[in-house]
């Protein structure tokens, strides 16, 4: 998920990709509740409130399309 | 001791030779040369996560390494909006947007090389349909991978 997660975010400006190994920062994989890996957050701000924030996540591989799908959720506001 | 071994230097050398065409470069965020430990502070993976990625980029002339202290680059800092340490920038400068947080082994060290092709080629290892797609996002996304050592 790594790999795809740094890839789809090379792909457009407004995309951000963090790859965080958790046995060296635990408090942020509680904050996030990691109880398996990988384990994927697609959010719509880095803030630490992110934590709280409605979000979408998913643990386990997943294919490439897919992983779009839930990018896309978060990513695409329709024009009023 | 060398963290990457000989043999895998000699290997990624040549297809580092072979693959790459524009430069990369690589900002690790480290806790600087402190002179007495600070409690709080301590980053027990940045020393080697240092000489990780020095290893590496003394592989390619197209590879570059800028190490900056988290303690005492705040500009820096807040322009990669660097939040922990070690952690490891990629892409471009203005817009930098791949992080690494904490020492890229395993798993990891081989996403870090595939980024290091992906951004040098500027090839995407995405299908057509995928790139298509993510045209279409407006709204920032921040995406977490949360990995184990492997």
């Amino acid at each position: 998920m790594a790999r795809l997660a740094h890839a789809i975010a090379i792909e457009n400006p407004l995309i951000t990709a963090d790859v965080v190994e958790v046995e060296e920062f635990p408090s942020l994989a509680q904050t996030y509740a990691v109880r398996g890996v990988p384990k994927t957050v697609i959010s719509s701000t880095r803030s630490q409130l992110a934590g709280v924030l409605p979000q979408v996540q998913f643990v386990g591989a997943v294919p490439e399309a897919q992983f779009v799908e839930k990018v896309l959720e978060v990513g695409v506001k329709e024009e009023k | 001791m060398a963290i990457i071994p000989d043999r895998d230097q000699d290997e990624l050398k040549r297809e580092f030779r072979k693959e790459l065409k524009n430069d990369v470069t690589i900002r690790l965020f480290t806790q600087g040369s402190l002179l007495l430990s600070v409690p709080g502070r301590e980053c027990q993976y940045c020393p080697q996560t240092q000489q990780l990625m020095e290893e590496l980029t003394a592989l390619s002339p197209k590879l570059h390494l800028e190490v900056y202290s988290f303690y005492s680059q705040n500009e820096e800092v807040a322009k990669y909006g660097v939040e922990r340490i070690p952690a490891i920038v990629m892409g471009d400068d203005d817009n930098a947007r791949l992080k690494y947080y904490g020492i890229p082994m395993g798993y990891e060290f081989a996403t870090l090389l595939e980024d290091i092709r992906t951004l040098s080629r500027g090839v995407s290892p995405l299908t057509m349909d995928t790139r298509k797609k993510l045209r279409k996002v407006n709204q920032p996304v921040h995406i977490q991978v949360f990995v184990t050592p492997s």
